[in-house]
C-alpha cells in the first residue's frame, strides 16, 4: 500500500525539517532562556543583586509562557510569526512559536540548575574579589553545567514533541508528514514509521545529553 | 594589622524569625604576624565576625581596618581589590567541582587579571608548597577532605594576601587531617608573614596554633588576650576552657586537697619549696600539664598533709604566691 519510492524522500525531507526547526528553536531558546534564567536567580531575594519587583515581573512572565498550552500559543502568536517570517505555514514559521514556548521552559530549568550550586562557592568567589558577572561566568554557569546540559536535553525533547503538534496546522516536519500522508490517507504503516523516526531522534538526543552531562560531572 | 572597632551586626526581622543581633559592639585587634583564635559556642557570632573582616557581611555599625585601610569606607571597586589581600578558607572548602586543583588555585588570579603562564606557575608552586605536587590535575571529588582544604589554602594564598581568615577550617576533618592542616596554617603564617584569624569552636585547635584568643558569647567579647596571659589568669573564662578545673577534687583521706594553677614549669620548685619551708607532705593527686602558647601550664591537685598549723602555712603560701586555690581544708 505504501509507495516507498515516492514517500521515502519526503520522509527524509520531513525529518530534516524537524531537525532544522528544533535545532534553530533550541539555539534561540538558549540565547534567550539562559540569560533569563540567570536573571531570575541573580535578582531573587538573597541573590547576587536582589531586585524584588523585576524578579516578580520576570517570574510572572515566565509562568504565563509556561501555562499556555502549545497548540493555543501556536494560534495566538500567529501575527507575530507573520511579522517575523512573512508566513504562518512551514517549518521556518514554526520556529517562532517553538522558541516562544521553549524559552520560559528552559529559563526555569536554568534557574533550578543554578540554585543547586552551593552558596559557599559563590561566597568563596566574592571573598576573592569577584564581580557579580565573574561569579555568574566562572562559578554559577560552570558549576551547574551538568544540570544545564540535562535541562537543555529535556527542552530539545519537548521541542520535538511540540514541533510534531505544529504539524496539525501545517507547520512542516515529521508531525505534518504523519498527518498528511499517514493519518489522512489511512496509511497506518507510514504513521508508525514516522513515530519510529521521531523516537530515534529523541533517543539520540537523550543519549547524547546524558553522556555529556555525565562526562562534565566530576563527582566520585 | 586588623582592627575591628565597635562592630555591631543586626540581621533584620524576616517573616520566619525576629531580628537577631549577631555581633554586639565587638572590638578586636590582631597584631601583625599573629594567629588569633576566635572561639565560642555555636551561634555566638564567630562566623559573622569572620565575614565582617572581609565585608562578606557588612556590619550594621562600626569600622573594619585591615593593613591600615578602612574597608568599611571603601567603594565597591576598592573593596574588591582589598579582598584580594585577604585570603579565606571555609569549613566546607568551597572548591569548584568543575575545575581541577590547579584551575581552582588559578581562579582568584584569573579574577585579578593575571596572565595564563604566570597563573599556572604560581598555582603550581603553591600546590607544591601545600604538598599536592602530584594532584595538580585532580578534581576535588577525587581528593580527601584534608587534601581539599590544602587546595583551598593554596587558592586563598594565590593572590599573595597579607591576611588569612579560617572559618571553622578543620571542623569537617578527621583528627589526623586537622593536625596537619593546623600545622600547615601555622607554618605558612610564619613563612609568608601572614596575619591569621582562626574561627573555631574547638579549644584544642586554639591551644595548638594560636598566639592570642578571643572568646565570644551571644555576640559579645567575653574574654581576650594572649594565650600565655589568659592561661595565667586561672579564673578567667578562657583559662577555664583552656585548662578545665577538676570537676571534683580527689579524696585524699586526712590531707587537705587544693587545686593550683602553675605556669612556666614551676611545678617542681613549688612542691619542694612547700616541703622545705613548712615541713608538710605534698602529693600530686591529679591534674594536667599542657603547653599553651609556647608556655607550660598546669592545673594540679595537691594533697597537703601534716600538722594543722603547718598545713595552714603552706596553703597561705600558695595563696600569697597568686596561685589559684580551691578546695577543702580538713
Amino acid at each position: 500500500m505504501t509507495n516507498w519510492d515516492r514517500v521515502g524522500p519526503q520522509l527524509l525531507e520531513a525529518s530534516y525539517e524537524t531537525v532544522y526547526m528544533c535545532g534553530v528553536a533550541m539555539g534561540l531558546s538558549i540565547l534567550l532562556g539562559v540569560p533569563l534564567g540567570v536573571l531570575l536567580v541573580v535578582t531573587s531575594p538573597g541573590g547576587l543583586k536582589p531586585r524584588p519587583v523585576a524578579n516578580a515581573v520576570l517570574g510572572g512572565l515566565v509562568n504565563f509562557g509556561r501555562s499556555l498550552p502549545f497548540i493555543i500559543l501556536l494560534v495566538l502568536v500567529a501575527p507575530v510569526t507573520r511579522l517575523v517570517t512573512g508566513t504562518t505555514i512551514g517549518s521556518t514559521a514554526t520556529i517562532v512559536p517553538l522558541t516562544i514556548s521553549a524559552t520560559p521552559f528552559l529559563a526555569r530549568l536554568v534557574e533550578t540548575a543554578l540554585r543547586e550550586v552551593t552558596p559557599g562557592k559563590v561566597e568563596a568567589a566574592l571573598a576573592m574579589g569577584a564581580r557579580r558577572r565573574d561569579v555568574v561566568r566562572t562559578v554559577l554557569l560552570p558549576e551547574a553545567r551538568p544540570s544545564l546540559i540535562a535541562g537543555a536535553t529535556v527542552t530539545i525533547v519537548a521541542l520535538i514533541s511540540y514541533s510534531a503538534m505544529a504539524g496539525a496546522i501545517g507547520g512542516g516536519g515529521l508531525g505534518d508528514f504523519a498527518i498528511r500522508y499517514g493519518y489522512q490517507r489511512f496509511d497506518t504503516t507510514l504513521t508508525i514509521v514516522t513515530v519510529v523516526v521521531l523516537m530515534a531522534i529523541v533517543q539520540v538526543v537523550q543519549l547524547t545529553g546524558d553522556r555529556l552531562a555525565h562526562r562534565l560531572a566530576h563527582r566520585s | 594589622m586588623i582592627t575591628l572597632s565597635h562592630i555591631t551586626k543586626t540581621f533584620p526581622a524576616s517573616r520566619r524569625s525576629p531580628a537577631v543581633t549577631a555581633l554586639d559592639d565587638v572590638s578586636l585587634t590582631v597584631a601583625r604576624g599573629q594567629v588569633m583564635g576566635v572561639v565560642g559556642p555555636s551561634g555566638s557570632g564567630k562566623s559573622t565576625l569572620a565575614r565582617c573582616i572581609n565585608l562578606l557581611e557588612r556590619p550594621t555599625s562600626g569600622t573594619v581596618t585591615v593593613d591600615g585601610e578602612e574597608l568599611t569606607a571603601l567603594p565597591e571597586q576598592g573593596l574588591r581589590s582589598a579582598r584580594r589581600r585577604i585570603g579565606m578558607i571555609f569549613q566546607q572548602f568551597n572548591l569548584l567541582d568543575s575545575r581541577t586543583a590547579l584551575a581552582n588555585v588559578e581562579h582568584p588570579l584569573e579574577l585579578a587579571g593575571v596572565g595564563r603562564a604566570e597563573r599556572r606557575a604560581r598555582a603550581t608552586e603553591l600546590l607544591e608548597r601545600v604538598g599536592l605536587a602530584d594532584k595538580l590535575h585532580t578534581h576535588p571529588a577525587q581528593l580527601s577532605g584534608g587534601q581539599q582544604q590544602r587546595v583551598a589554602i593554596a587558592r586563598a594564598l594565590a593572590p599573595r594576601p597579607r591576611v588569612l581568615l579560617c572559618d571553622e577550617a578543620t571542623s569537617a576533618l578527621d583528627p589526623v587531617s586537622t593536625d596537619s592542616i593546623l600545622a600547615l596554617i601555622r607554618q605558612l603564617t610564619e613563612e609568608l608573614e601572614l596575619t591569621t584569624v582562626l574561627i573555631t569552636h574547638e579549644m584544642p585547635v586554639v591551644k595548638r596554633v594560636c598566639d592570642a584568643v578571643t572568646l565570644l558569647e551571644h555576640g559579645r567579647v567575653v574574654d581576650a588576650g594572649l594565650l600565655s596571659e589568659v592561661a595565667a589568669r586561672p579564673d578567667s573564662p578562657l583559662a577555664t576552657r583552656l585548662l578545665p578545673p577538676a570537676e571534683r577534687l580527689p579524696d585524699a583521706g586526712t590531707a587537705s586537697v587544693v587545686e593550683v594553677t602553675v605556669g612556666d614549669g614551676t611545678t617542681g620548685s613549688l612542691i619542694s619549696e612547700l616541703v622545705r619551708r613548712y615541713g608538710v607532705d605534698v602529693d600530686v593527686v591529679g591534674g594536667a600539664v599542657e603547653s599553651i602558647g609556647g608556655t607550660r601550664f598546669g592545673r594540679l591537685q595537691l594533697a597537703v598533709d601534716g600538722p594543722a598549723d603547718q598545713v595552714r602555712g603552706a596553703l597561705d603560701h600558695l595563696a600569697l604566691a597568686h596561685l589559684e586555690l580551691q578546695g577543702s581544708t580538713r
